[in-house]
Formats: C-alpha cells, sequence, structure tokens
C-alpha cells in the first residue's frame, strides 16, 4: 500500500478519534461533574446540553483540520495514483500488441535488407513513431543487435526510472492493523478496570465527595472505550483497505502478466518463423534470420521476469533452437528453470547468476564459460556437464550429481557441495574441502 | 533503510516490549507479594490508600492496572517476532 495512502487514512483516523473523544467529554462532562460547569455569564444561563454543544462546535474546527488534509490527499492524490496505474495496467496489453505487430513488420524488413542494414538507420524515426520511451528502448536496443546504428535517432531520450514511491511495506499494513485492534482490545480492557475500581473496590472512596462513583466509572470508563472503539473502526477500515488494495494488486499484476504472455508468445513465434524446421534457405540467409531471432531474444529477455525466462529458454531448448542461436553473454539472471530438462543444452558462456535451477537436468550440457553465481542447483542433474571456467562462487549445490563432469578450471569458492556426487569428475583436485 | 537494518530495529524493538513488559509484571507481582506478605504478619494494621482501605478488591486492581499493559506489551513483542518469523517464510517460498 503507498504511504501517501496510509498517510491519508492516519489523518482521517485522528480525526474520527478526536470527534468521539471531544463529543464524548463535551456531552458527558458537565451532566456527570455539574461543579466543573462555568458560573459565570453568558454559560450560567446554559442548560448542560447547550453547553456541552458549544464546547464541540468550538473544537470541532481544529479536529476537522487533519481529516480535511486526509480526505485531499485521498481525492486529489491517491485517486488519482491508482486511476493512472490502472489505466497503464489495462492498457498495457493493448499497446503490447500493436507493439508487437510493429516489431513483427520490422522484422520482415529486415530480412528483406539483410547484412545490407545501413540503410535502416534513416527508417528509424518511423519506426519509433508514436511510441512511450521504454519501448523506443526496445526496438533500439533490437536495431543495435542487428548492427542498426540508431545512437543518432533524435527524439528518443535515455530512459529515466521514476524513483518508485515508497511503499509501505505489506508487513508494516498489516501491523499498523493488528496494532488498532490491540488498542482496541487494550482500551476496552482498562475500560472495563476503570469502572470496577471506581464501583467494586475501594478505591473509588478517595473522590471527593461531590462526585458520584457511578458516574465517575462511567466518565472514566467511558473515555478509554471511545478510543478503543474509534481504534476498532480504525482497524476494521484499514482492513477492508487492505483486502480492496489485494484485490487490485491481483488484478493489476493478471493485466501485466498478459501483457507479458503476449510479448512472449509474440517472440517465439518470431524465432519459429526466422528459424523453420527443415530451412533450405542459403548460409547467408540463414546467418542473417539467427542473428535477427538472436537480436529478438536478446531484446526480449530483460522485459521477462524468473519464469517467464524459463519458460522461454525451456521452449527453445525443446524447439532444439538453443543449437543456432549462441547465447554467449545473453542475461539470463534469476530464471526459473526448476526441474526443466535441459540435457544436451548449449548454455556457454550464458549469465545464470541467481537462477533456480534446483533439480534441473543438465546432462551432457555445455556449460562452459557460464556465470551460475549463487545459482540454486540442489538436486540438480548435471552428470557428464561441461563446466569448464563456469563461476560456480556461492551456488548451492547440495546433492548435485556431478558424476563425470568437467570442472576444470571452474570457481567453486563459498559453492556448497554437501552431498554432492563428484565421482569421476574431473578437475576436483582444486576443490577444497 | 536495508530489509536487514530493518529487521534488526524490529527485533530491538519486540525485546525492548518484552522489557517494559516484563517490568510491568514484576511490579504486578510485588503488589501481589507485598499483600500477601503483609496478610501474613500478626497485628498488622489495615493498608490504608488515601480515605480507602486497601483490601483484595484493590490489590486485584492495581494488579490488573500493572499486569494489563505488561500482557500488551509482551502481546506486541510476540506479535512483531512473529510476523518477521512470517515475512521470512513467505520470502522462501
Amino acid at each position: 500500500m503507498k504511504l501517501t495512502k496510509v498517510i491519508a487514512f492516519l489523518l482521517c483516523l485522528a480525526t474520527l478519534a478526536g470527534v468521539m473523544f471531544c463529543g464524548f467529554v463535551a456531552f458527558t462532562g458537565p451532566r456527570f461533574f455539574p461543579d466543573t460547569v462555568p458560573t459565570f455569564p453568558p454559560f450560567d444561563k446554559l442548560s448542560q446540553g447547550c453547553l456541552g454543544l458549544l464546547m464541540f462546535v468550538c473544537i470541532l474546527p481544529f479536529l476537522l483540520v487533519p481529516g480535511g488534509a486526509g480526505l485531499a490527499l485521498w481525492l486529489f492524490v491517491v485517486r488519482k495514483q491508482e486511476a493512472a496505474d490502472d489505466l497503464e495496467a489495462r492498457a498495457a496489453p493493448v499497446r503490447e500488441g500493436s507493439f508487437q505487430s510493429r516489431l513483427d513488420a520490422l522484422t520482415t524488413r529486415l530480412l528483406e535488407r539483410g547484412d545490407d542494414v545501413t540503410a535502416l538507420t534513416a527508417e528509424i524515426p518511423i519506426w519509433t513513431r508514436d511510441l512511450d520511451v521504454p519501448r523506443q528502448n526496445r526496438l533500439l536496443h533490437l536495431l543495435a543487435e542487428c548492427r542498426v546504428d540508431g545512437s543518432g535517432c533524435g527524439g528518443t531520450s535515455p530512459v529515466t526510472v521514476r524513483p518508485a514511491e515508497t511503499e509501505w511495506s505489506r508487513w508494516a499494513t498489516r501491523a499498523l492493523d493488528l496494532g488498532l485492534f490491540a488498542v482496541a482490545t487494550f482500551c476496552a480492557l482498562w475500560g472495563a478496570l476503570v469502572a470496577y475500581s471506581f464501583l467494586g473496590s475501594n478505591l473509588g472512596k478517595n473522590l471527593p465527595a461531590v462526585y458520584d462513583p457511578l458516574a465517575a466509572a462511567a466518565y472514566g470508563s467511558g473515555t478509554c472505550l471511545t478510543f478503543g472503539l474509534a481504534a476498532l473502526l480504525g482497524g476494521l477500515v484499514l482492513r477492508w483497505m487492505i483486502r480492496r488494495e489485494e484485490r487490485r494488486r491481483r488484478q493489476l499484476a493478471a493485466a501485466r502478466q498478459q501483457a507479458r504472455d503476449l510479448f512472449l508468445a509474440s517472440c517465439q513465434r518470431r524465432i519459429e518463423r526466422l528459424l523453420p524446421e527443415g530451412d533450405r534457405s542459403s548460409a547467408q540467409t540463414k546467418a542473417v534470420a539467427e542473428r535477427i531471432a538472436r537480436a529478438h531474444l536478446i531484446s526480449t529477455l530483460p522485459e521477462l521476469d524468473g519464469p517467464s525466462k524459463g519458460k522461454l529458454i525451456a521452449w527453445l531448448h525443446a524447439g532444439d533452437f538453443l543449437s543456432r542461436l549462441a547465447l554467449a553473454g545473453v542475461d539470463l539472471r534469476g530464471a526459473a528453470l526448476s526441474a526443466t530438462d535441459l540435457s544436451g543444452a548449449n548454455l556457454a558462456g550464458v549469465d545464470l547468476s541467481d537462477a533456480i535451477l534446483d533439480g534441473v537436468r543438465l546432462v551432457q550440457a555445455d556449460l562452459r564459460g557460464s556465470r551460475l553465481q549463487g545459482a540454486d542447483l540442489r538436486a540438480a542433474d548435471a552428470a557428464g556437464a561441461d563446466l569448464r571456467d563456469a563461476d560456480l562462487r556461492q551456488a548451492r549445490m547440495h546433492r548435485c550429481n556431478l558424476r563425470q563432469a568437467d570442472l576444470r578450471g571452474a570457481n567453486l569458492r563459498g559453492a556448497n557441495l554437501w552431498q554432492a556426487d563428484l565421482t569421476g569428475a574431473e578437475g576436483t583436485r582444486e576443490i577444497s574441502a | 533503510m536495508t530489509p536487514a537494518s530493518r529487521n534488526l530495529w524490529i527485533e530491538l524493538a519486540a525485546c525492548g516490549a518484552f522489557l517494559i513488559g516484563l517490568i510491568f509484571f514484576l511490579v504486578a507481582g510485588y503488589y501481589t507479594a507485598m499483600f500477601t506478605i503483609h496478610g501474613m504478619l500478626p497485628n498488622e494494621p489495615p493498608i490504608q490508600v488515601g480515605k480507602a482501605v486497601f483490601g483484595r478488591r484493590d490489590l486485584l486492581v492495581a494488579v490488573l492496572s500493572a499486569s494489563v499493559p505488561g500482557a500488551a506489551a509482551v502481546a506486541a513483542a510476540w506479535g512483531l517476532l512473529r510476523s518477521l518469523l512470517a515475512e521470512e517464510e513467505s520470502g522462501d517460498e
């Protein structure tokens, strides 16, 4: 939940608690403690009810100030932000769809040009017209990978990452909610204790004679219960806000996921089109197609989250595209590939830092020079894998099967090899116990 | 503030809340102990608080006055630590 929303809520709650408390004091104080009522004109002519109302009306404007500020914050800031976020998320699939159509047309154009792409530099403003900055940069990234020089292209400002607004963590919001319920419980118990102390124990006798113990008990416990009631209402409202926020977050995540799925499906479709099975075109055409396919892959990966990256790689391996696309240097950090079969995959030079590879099958896979720093390789089957010069620092490799694997030159500093099977593995002499 | 330093502050707050709760419980225990010991002494005058004689009901009020805030403080400490644990578990998933 955004911090502005929480601040607006707290301001409104402060007003509610203040109004309830002052209302209680103003209307019950003169009744319970008549000797505290002023006896000088013009107040001496007023009834207790009128006096209470007068007191309440005088203090009410001050109490409404924080509530007014909270409401204004809600109406003019929070609602605008939510509407903008909702609009952006809902428009994402539509915008992504039209952007993918543009990429399809650009792919066709790149195939037509073949190796001679210098003329495309002049067309860049046409291709980037009406695109938002992130999509312009994605398109320019794709063109750069296809060796089209877009550096002199005007109108494309560098991506300025808007600093994310402070997100009041879910934990803190729930803690605030529980805290309000706890305060309500405490106030209820304390109010009961105050009533009992005045009515049930001898301590009430310490009051001045003019005070009625029953009135004092009612007044004392009433003030506690008023705060307790305000805290309870605040807690209930906050819980409702949390549930609404969760629902909204799920809807926005679903919309973003839909855009991401569209993006992923379009990339797969384009790669299938560029690298068809049984392709009989010339070697030069194939090289151009492979370069364009690799460019699409490289420009797509930064936009994907871990599970989507994992899906894409699994699909590329299943379709035998990995052997045709040189993935050296490709960023697959954080890819989720749990229990995926990547036997024989060519992943040489790939950056798989912090990837989730538990239970993955990497039998005979080529992982030369790959970066697997911090990767989760628990129970992975990498029998016979080529891990020469791989960076496996801090990798978690419990119960990993590394039989006959080639670990020469691999950096295993800090790697956890508890119960890993290194039978017949090469390069194990350098591994410290 | 990094998550690690935030968690440290939360743990410190939980420890502080627990200690405050403990102090309140000690005060409640002190009242009970003093009243019990006073009751066991022969020919001692009754305990007077202002105009009121301090009896069992007044002791109950005094003990509850100390132990309810103490219980609240301990509950707060428990809640803080429990929510940290829940956050760690959800992070591990």
